[in-house]
């Protein structure tokens, strides 16, 4: 018997004007995440995956239908307790790190904290931590130009960590890393995710990444359809 | 060119048409500021051309002396014993005029006309006023009546016709005289010439100026059959001319006064090409966003095919483009900036040079060409950098920021030393010994451009410091708004140097002009040790033309003998010929007083005021000084009526009057020379009424409105009496009016730099989009976007604001001790207040956060999900 969701998709749709044409990208997508799960979204590009992240972490608002995270329905909240709600519940990881290049490796991971304000000694240790788990302990004070693409998205997990969120959103964090080191980053998102209690929603369109997961979920004209293990054997060994 | 190559690389602008609209706005200011300023000297200086000649009509030489001008007898000599019958006397004077009882201009509102005195039966072949085919003009009456006439146009102005009469008040004294008939103007030409004239039997303007058989000048117009050799034709009356008398052609007046406002006409030009200089920053700032933005592109481009000089060509074609379309909107918005500016000039060139009356302002298509070529010229200059940095693109799909950065980071030092240079040449240029005023706003503008390429060095510098500061105060957020100007310096670094140039500007006008002032107020308050002036209207009106004397010997009797009336000190002001020319004569009874009124600059006043006392010596001021080479010791030839004599220069005194300087002779040498004991102004000096050394002795106002009244009963006429301190604050309005002009252009500069700033702010918000997108998909709120939008433009300001300071300091130094001194001969003193600098970095500040309210606003709805996408 499952508790509570902690995600809650209700009837979620969202589409896109393109001249005359208007592009469905969610088709009233109903889906339900636990707590503590780890769920892959997999889906072609321009499936709508990183639509879905947007409406899930109130980035963007559904045309209809809504979202509710933790009992927290986000379609109902302004733009300003959005903002709130995700500076203080949720983590991001992105495809192209998006750390701010202006910034230091520990002033990257700090910022979170420090717009939650609650960058205490307790926390910036914690934080700090965090950096030494992703074996970039020695590189705080460089600037992300100096670091390797697979450094930037470890910088990049420990800063969406580093606030301590319930919810993890990571968008194609292996989409711009070479192989081994796309595993390596995989890992370390699934170890640190579940050491952590977190939930995490991934989006990818690598089937591979597919084993870490607990559930895996393709997004099929606008809706989440769940995959099982069958699915997710690649075609060659079925 | 290829269609879809230009579209591909240009279709940044049509996704950002604001960055474009920006550019044209810039070079459109840019271009109005420097077709307004043209065109509204054009306009002044053509007012006079075109009255001028009015007066000179066919007249092809000038018999002129000095002011007293030409005896009388010459022309009997000429007309009948020579018999130049190509000769016509003239008597020429400014007067005022009142507005006729049905006028609609209140009753006190004086306009001031020149009178022309012609003798009618010379006249037929100089001038067409009294042409009877174009006026209708009583000419019996004009002779036998007191007669005048004026243009059509003038006389519904005052509300006069026929018939009506004039009040018009001459040397101080009213006369009522008969409008006799009116001339119509045919064009706008005479529309314009014959605005601000007065033309009136020579006996009538001979009794008005007091100048009994006197005469202003005879013209001439010497034959057709004969003016191939004009000389043989002149040489039989130039044997006749006594001293002080010659003959000069009609262009050289209007010669004279171009050459008389030539300095203040350049000062003007550099300001307004200051104003296109920060148009052009903004431009190179524009392209340079372009082109760093459109890398990506750019590269693609060079990896399918294109060559870089055909990328180049593009960036070239944009700028020519964006420079055309300034230009185009900058003419017509300058064309209506002379309008406004025109009044303000001629105000000046009134106050300072020569009587003019502006009704018709034109700019020249040669103003609008050089106005379109100027806006083009400086588009494809500015954009040459970026053109060439697209020339460099690789072809590969794109360059990373940070290496562009870097890049540019490491070309900081050679920038440095590029603005060095730069700034060691312009120095050279203003230390070397030379005098000529381009060569000096060369060196302006080299050193300036030298230490707008100090900017980026500065920037890193002061942001070094200020980069702490900014994360004390604001946090992480703090510091990162602070080292993203740093990291951005491709592009902070232009607006910044912009922003700074604009304020620079403010800052070394404000600077310069207090100083000015300051030295000024202090010279009058050196220089006006009475405590009544009395002189006449004409005296304030003209300098330079016939000045009738106020005052005779008889009315300073008057003055002295008045209750409360202690000393009695005049003046009398003439324009005599020199060994270097048309010279203001100054000849003062005063003697221990002068010592003090006029503080030498050069010379030991132990010798020099005796020498000045003997008579044999003259005093002359630096300004006259500076224009004449002269130095003390040397000799200055004056022409009198007796002869040519020589005076030996024993002192330059400091003197702020006029530009183009004066000199000063004993008044008893003078009236020994010319024969002349009129008098321009005199100066009372009032009975101390108090003993009390500790009190302070200066009259009452009461006591000084006492006998100034008394003056006025007694001398009768409309004579203008002044306190020390009215004329002091008059003396000061006029200095204050002198500076409008430089007032708005400077407002004009920062309004392009705003411009740039603002287009510069919004390029890198643009640009950091995706970086704002991930701060707000951490959790930034729109209003924590906004303050860290806000606090990156005021560092951009407070950094810009810091800059100018000092930039604008070298720059006032190099008005007051360069361009001033080689365009006037001016020395002044420094002076620098807290106020201006304090002002200057508050403009700069609020200027750039005034700038960085849009991109704050924009960026601050931008939707993450949005920024996130990227472009």
């Amino acid at each position: 018997m499952r508790g509570d969701p902690f995600i809650e998709l209700l009837e979620l749709s969202k589409s896109y004007q393109e001249g005359d044409r208007t592009h469905v990208v969610l088709d009233r997508a109903t889906l339900a995440i636990d707590p503590g799960e780890l769920v892959v979204l997999l889906g072609r590009s321009g499936s709508g995956k990183t639509t879905l992240l947007n409406l899930v972490s109130g980035i963007d608002l559904p045309d209809e239908g809504g979202v509710v995270v933790d009992g927290v329905s986000l379609h109902e909240l302004s733009e300003r307790e959005r903002t709130l709600f995700r500076r203080h519940r949720i983590g991001f990881v992105f495809q192209f790190f998006n750390l701010l290049p202006t910034l230091t490796v520990e002033e990257n991971l700090l910022l979170p904290l420090e717009l939650s304000g609650r960058l205490g000694k307790q926390e910036r240790e914690r934080a700090l931590e965090l950096l030494d788990r992703v074996g970039l302990g020695a590189r705080r004070a460089s600037f992300p130009e100096r670091l390797s693409g697979g450094e930037r998205q470890r910088v990049a997990i420990a800063r969406a960590l580093a606030h301590d969120p319930d919810l993890l959103l990571a968008d194609e964090p292996t989409g711009n890393l070479d192989a081994d080191t796309g595993r390596e980053v995989l890992d370390l998102i699934d170890s640190m995710t579940r050491q952590e209690g977190k939930t995490l929603v991934m989006a990818t369109h690598s089937r591979e990444v597919a084993h870490v997961a607990d559930r895996v979920f393709r997004l099929d004209h606008g809706r989440p359809v769940e995959l099982s293990d069958i699915d997710l054997v690649p075609p060659a060994r079925q | 060119m290829r269609r879809l190559l230009i579209k591909a690389a240009t279709g940044h602008f049509r996704k950002h048409p604001l960055q474009a609209a920006f550019s044209v706005i810039g070079v459109a200011l840019g271009v109005a500021v420097f077709v307004g300023i043209e065109g509204a000297n054009g306009s002044a200086l053509r007012a006079f051309d075109v009255s001028t000649r009015a007066v000179t009509g066919r007249t092809t030489h000038h018999i002129v002396g000095e002011s007293l001008g030409v005896p009388g007898d010459l022309y009997r000599v000429l007309r009948i014993e020579l018999g130049i019958r190509w000769s016509a006397p003239v008597v020429e004077g400014f007067v005022f005029v009142m507005p006729g009882p049905r006028s609609p201009s209140p009753a006190g509102a004086r306009r001031r006309f020149r009178l022309l005195g012609v003798d009618l039966f010379a006249e037929s072949s100089f001038r067409d006023q009294l042409d009877p085919r174009t006026s209708s003009i009583d000419l019996a009456g004009l002779m036998t009546r007191s007669g005048i006439s004026l243009s059509g146009p003038s006389a519904r102005e005052l509300s006069v016709e026929p018939g009506d009469f004039l009040r018009v008040v001459v040397a101080g004294h009213p006369h009522q005289l008969e409008v006799v008939g009116l001339f119509e103007p045919q064009n706008d030409f005479e529309r314009q010439a014959s605005a601000d004239l007065l033309v009136t039997d020579i006996g009538t303007a001979q009794a008005l100026f007091g100048l009994g058989a006197g005469i202003s000048r005879i013209d001439l117009v010497v034959p057709p059959d004969l003016r191939d050799e004009p000389e043989t034709a002149l040489r039989p009356i130039r044997d006749a001319l006594p001293p002080g008398v010659s003959i000069v052609r009609p262009e050289q007046r209007s010669a004279a006064a171009e050459q008389m406002t030539r300095a203040f006409r350049l000062n003007l030009r550099a300001l307004s090409l200051l104003a296109l200089l920060c148009g052009a920053f903004l431009i190179y700032n524009t392209m340079t966003f372009a082109v760093v933005q459109r890398r990506p592109t750019l590269g693609i481009l060079r990896a399918l095919g294109a060559t870089s000089r055909e990328l180049f060509a593009i960036v070239l074609v944009e700028a020519a483009i964006v420079g055309a379309l300034g230009s185009a909107l900058g003419v017509p918005i300058g064309s209506a900036l002379a309008r406004i500016l025109v009044d303000r000039v001629a105000q000046t060139v009134n106050d300072l040079y020569f009587t003019v009356t502006v009704s018709v302002v034109s700019v020249p298509l040669s103003v609008l060409a050089a106005g379109v070529i100027l806006g083009i010229g400086a588009a494809l200059v500015a954009a040459f950098g970026p053109a060439a940095e697209a020339l460099r693109t690789e072809p590969r799909s794109a360059l990373d920021r940070a290496e562009l950065e870097g890049r540019l980071h490491r070309a900081v030092p050679l920038v440095t030393a590029i603005g060095l240079a730069l700034a060691a040449a312009g120095s050279a240029c203003l230390l070397l010994p030379l005098t000529d005023l381009v060569s000096s706003f060369m060196g302006l503008f080299l050193v300036l451009l030298g230490l707008a390429c100090l900017t980026p060095a500065t920037t890193l510098l002061l942001m070094g410091v200020l980069t702490p500061v900014a994360g004390g105060l604001f946090g992480t957020l703090g510091r990162f708004s602070a080292r993203s100007v740093v990291a951005a310096l491709s592009r902070t670094g232009v607006a910044i140097a912009a922003l700074m140039m604009a304020v620079a500007v403010t800052v070394g006008v404000d600077v310069m002009i207090q100083s000015f002032r300051g030295t000024v107020d202090r010279w009058l308050s050196n220089s006006l040790p009475a405590d009544l002036y009395v002189t006449s209207p004409q005296a304030l009106v003209d300098r330079f033309s016939a000045t009738p004397a106020a005052l005779d010997d008889a009315d300073v009797a008057v003055l002295r003998g008045l209750k409360g009336v202690d000393r009695v000190t005049t003046v009398r002001s003439v324009r005599v010929n020199s060994s270097v020319g048309p010279v203001q004569l100054l000849a003062h009874d005063l003697v221990e007083i002068g010592h003090t009124a006029f503080r030498l600059k050069d010379g030991d006043p132990a010798q020099a005021w005796p020498a000045y006392e003997r008579g044999d010596s003259v005093l002359i001021s630096e300004p006259f000084a500076f224009r004449h080479r002269l130095d003390l010791g040397e000799s200055l030839s004056l022409e009198t009526p007796s002869g040519v004599r020589s005076f030996r220069v024993a002192g330059i005194f400091y003197d702020y009057a006029t530009e183009e300087g004066t000199v000063l002779l004993t008044q008893k040498m003078y009236r020994e020379l010319w024969s002349d004991r009129g008098i321009t102004a005199a100066a009372l000096y009032l009975r101390e009424t108090s003993q009390d050394i500790a009190v302070d002795s200066a009259p009452s106002d009461a006591e000084l409105e006492r006998v100034k009244s008394a003056a006025e009963a007694a001398l009768g006429g409309e004579l203008v009496i002044r306190s020390n301190g009215l004329l002091r604050e008059q003396s000061l309005r006029v200095f204050d009016r002198t500076f409008v002009v430089t007032g708005v252009l400077r407002l004009l500069a920062v309004l392009v730099a705003f411009v740039g700033v603002l287009a510069a702010l919004t390029a890198l918000q643009l640009e950091r989009g995706r970086e704002l997108g991930v701060l707000r998909a951490l959790g930034l709120t729109p209003r924590e976007v906004w303050t860290l939008v806000t606090t990156q433009t005021g560092l951009i300001g407070l950094v810009a604001g810091l800059l100018a300071i000092p930039v604008g300091l070298v720059m006032s130094a190099i008005m007051i001790h360069v361009i001033n001194r080689r365009s006037f001969g001016w020395s002044l003193e420094m002076t620098i207040s807290a106020q201006p600098l304090v002002a200057a970095l508050a403009l700069s500040i609020g200027a750039a956060l005034l700038a960085g309210l849009f991109p704050a606003y924009k960026m601050s709805r931008t939707s993450p999900a949005e920024a996130l996408r990227g472009e």
